[in-house]
């Protein structure tokens, strides 16, 4: 590829029911901002997935087009070669069970994932996980306060050789037991976030782009990066209310409880 | 039948009649208490209290009255205002256009039509798309006009092929009804391809995103010069009703020549669906389009409202999901020349509460453009929007960002979803007594829009 920073889009036709896309539009705009060149190039189903790009990016989508989605990339093998070669990758959701070993589709069977990341997915106990959530991730050493919005039914359980990409604060993330939320492999960051999570979380776009690009000069358009850093803090505090809310209404119900 | 059976039916029959009365009563007085006390319009509470104390006043009251049912995704209000309009011409129809469109909603209006001074011949209602089973399953409706279906409202409805699969299966437990299909989207002819009596219209498709999984086979529908099919042999019928030229539509009877008084191109589609519905109700389609004529403006849809603190005007727009969006963007287009342009964004419970769909919408069309972003998440609009390079105000009052449009051109469009749109109406409406505040701020807007470029 050209010294252009190359980011590819798998299958928006299957996996870009909410709002995903943004991510690459995210990415690209911070770069071009920047003076870098970037290619976006989004790839549907029907077409291979082209091979030695810098970034790609797997978002989420309803039952049936993921497991079509899942079918597809395990006969390609194509994001297996880009996990080696190290391309970075985000993969939200829909795309963090894919990478997986199994998860479960609308009647409850297990489908095979890609096995590149050690977890499995599962119907998850209760409620569909819907709502804010906000994680704490180490990046470049320091942590982050990240925040997405999750909207999944299954939970992800990680084995042994995998690690969560970061800790729940306030949200579900893989499950309500674990209190992590997502999955980190080589260069590859998987979680529950939707949003986008790049467009929510200038920072976590920038970690990416300089794993690719290495170090990068600041964004010169300072009202752009006050009107991401500001949409992060509402987003933030929009998660922290909600967790309150909902830390009082389960008290008021263990009170309510007791009584009985 | 002996003495007592007699007896027994005879009380039953009155005690049905008792509570049916006692249903409407009930209704008719809370939607009077509602309307004096001004809590609201009143639209779903007296339905829901008849249907508390008679489950089946339904079936009652639709037994006299032709019930057409609208859903889908995009465009339920203003087809059902059409087709509202179209049916009037032959006999009184009761309609909850700009109302409640879930259960109780559809109960009131349908209430509101047996009134006995001015029974109601026929019903145009338009149901959510997610209460239609319930709805449908209640009313037994004559026809039921289906639109299309794409992703909203992510958070609640998640997915739209569910939705599908929900209408089909209602469809095969209503024997006898018409069905109105758009035969332009694949997961609309999914639900109705089983229906023995259905017209399919070309009701027109801008969005394919959500349809390009196939769900017959779960393979890929590819689209093509108005067209599309799958290798599984799922495509798309042959269609009765369809378009012929700008405004001429091709129907079984013959051509017709459209008038209407609405603007975009997706309107012209929608009363293609509403004057198909009315041909199912006997309605001929030389007549309905006189009264489809006379639609101006939908529930402050396409309204247009004179500027109480300048000369000028602010016309609303609805824009709710990606689908919406799409079909907008073409109109403000060739508005971004004469008009300042406001667009809102909320995520209340109504809008649902996940906007990350704006990021499916192609803003970039807008690229070096400028906008007024308000309402609750304007921080997340303003940013999809500089991030394609469209230059964003953030003023988050809805009102006040109308002012400071105005400001920057005499004439402003709005384009904002649901709960953002029905606040801004709401204060256009009553704005005579704000007209004042509104002045103050025009001034202190014009500093603003100035200092901002
Ligand atoms: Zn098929």
């Amino acid at each position: 590829m050209s010294d252009a920073v190359s980011i590819v889009t798998v299958f928006p036709d299957l996996l870009g029911t909410y709002g995903d896309g943004g991510n690459a539009k995210v990415l690209a705009a911070r770069l071009k901002l920047r003076g870098i060149a970037a290619t976006n190039l989004e790839v549907r189903s029907s077409d291979p997935l082209p091979q030695g790009a810098d970034i790609y990016l797997v978002g989420g989508g309803e039952d049936s087009p993921q497991v079509e989605a899942s079918k597809i990339l395990s006969r390609s093998r194509a994001l297996h070669r880009a996990v080696e070669a190290g391309s970075y990758v985000l993969a939200v959701c829909a795309g963090l069970q894919i990478f997986g070993e199994y998860f479960v589709d609308s009647e409850g069977n297990e489908v095979p994932g890609l096995g590149i990341l050690d977890c499995r997915s599962v119907k998850m106990p209760g409620a569909r996980a819907v709502g804010e959530l906000l994680v704490s991730a180490e990046l470049d050493g320091g942590d982050e306060l990240l925040v997405g919005y999750e909207n999944h039914g299954s939970s992800t359980h990680l084995g042994p050789d995998a690690s969560p990409f970061s800790k729940v604060v306030a949200g579900v993330g893989n499950s309500r037991i674990a209190k992590t939320d997502g999955v980190r492999y080589k260069n590859v960051i998987a979680t529950y976030m939707h949003g986008p999570v790049l467009a929510r979380n200038g920072e976590l776009a920038d970690y990416m782009l300089r794993g690719v690009f290495g170090d990068l000069p600041t964004i010169p358009d300072r009202s752009l990066s006050r009107l991401a850093r500001q949409l992060h803090q509402e987003r933030v505090s929009a998660a922290l209310k909600a967790h309150k809310t909902n830390l009082r209404n389960s008290v008021l119900s263990g009170l309510k409880g007791h009584k009985r | 039948m002996s003495d007592t059976e007699i007896r027994k039916s005879f009380w039953s029959t009155s005690q049905r009649l008792i509570r049916k009365q006692l249903a409407l009563l009930a209704a008719r007085a809370s939607a009077g208490a509602l309307r004096s006390f001004k809590l609201g319009q009143g639209q779903s509470l007296p339905g829901k209290i008849a249907l508390k104390i008679d489950p089946e006043i339904l079936s009652e009251l639709v037994r006299t009255i032709d019930v057409v049912l609208v859903s889908g995704t995009n465009g339920k209000t203003t087809t059902t205002a059409l087709l509202a309009s179209g049916l009037e011409r032959s006999g009184h129809t009761v309609t909850n256009v700009g109302g409640s469109n879930m259960t109780g909603g559809v109960v009131s209006a349908l209430i509101d039509g047996s009134g006995t001074h001015s029974m109601a011949r026929f019903a145009a209602l338009e149901v959510d798309e997610i209460y239609l089973t319930p709805v449908a399953r209640a009313i037994k409706p004559k026809a039921i006009i289906l639109l299309n279906l794409s992703r909203d409202q992510l958070d609640r409805t998640q997915e739209v092929r569910k939705i599908a699969a929900r209408w089909k299966s209602l469809l095969s437990e209503l024997p006898g009804v018409k069905v109105v299909a758009n035969a332009d989207d694949p997961l609309v002819v999914f639900a109705a391809s089983e229906v023995p009596d259905v017209t399919w219209v070309a009701g027109g498709i801008s969005w394919t995103e959500d349809s390009s999984g196939c769900p017959v086979c779960t393979g890929r529908i590819t689209f093509s010069g108005g067209s599309w099919q799958c290798h599984c042999g799922f495509q798309r019928p042959e269609v009765t009703w369809q378009l012929s030229g700008d405004l001429v539509v091709t129907s079984p009877t013959g051509n017709i020549a459209l008038e209407l008084n609405i603007p975009g191109s997706f309107n012209i589609r929608n009363s293609l669906m509403a004057l198909a519905g009315c041909a199912c109700v006997g309605v001929a389609p030389e007549i309905s389009k006189n009264g489809m004529a006379g639609v101006v403006s939908v529930s402050g849809r396409f309204q247009s409202y004179p500027l109480p603190w300048a000369d000028g005007s602010v016309m609303l727009t609805l824009a709710k999901n990606p689908a919406g969006w799409v079909e907008l963007i073409a109109m403000v287009d060739s508005w971004v020349k004469d008009r300042a342009i406001v667009i809102g964004l909320n995520a209340k419970f109504a809008d649902g509460k996940d906007p990350s769909w704006i990021w499916d919408v192609p803003f970039e069309i807008f690229a070096g453009h400028s906008v007024v972003v308000c309402g609750e998440r304007a921080t997340d609009m303003a940013l999809r929007l500089r991030y394609a390079e469209v230059e964003a105000l953030l003023v988050p009052d809805a009102y006040s960002a109308i002012v400071v449009a105005s400001k920057r051109n005499k004439d402003v469009v709005v384009l904002a979803n649901y709960t953002c749109f029905q606040r801004i109406r709401k204060d256009l409406e009553r704005s005579g007594s704000t007209a004042g505040i509104a002045r103050a701020l025009y001034w202190v807007g014009g500093f603003l829009s100035k200092g901002s470029k």
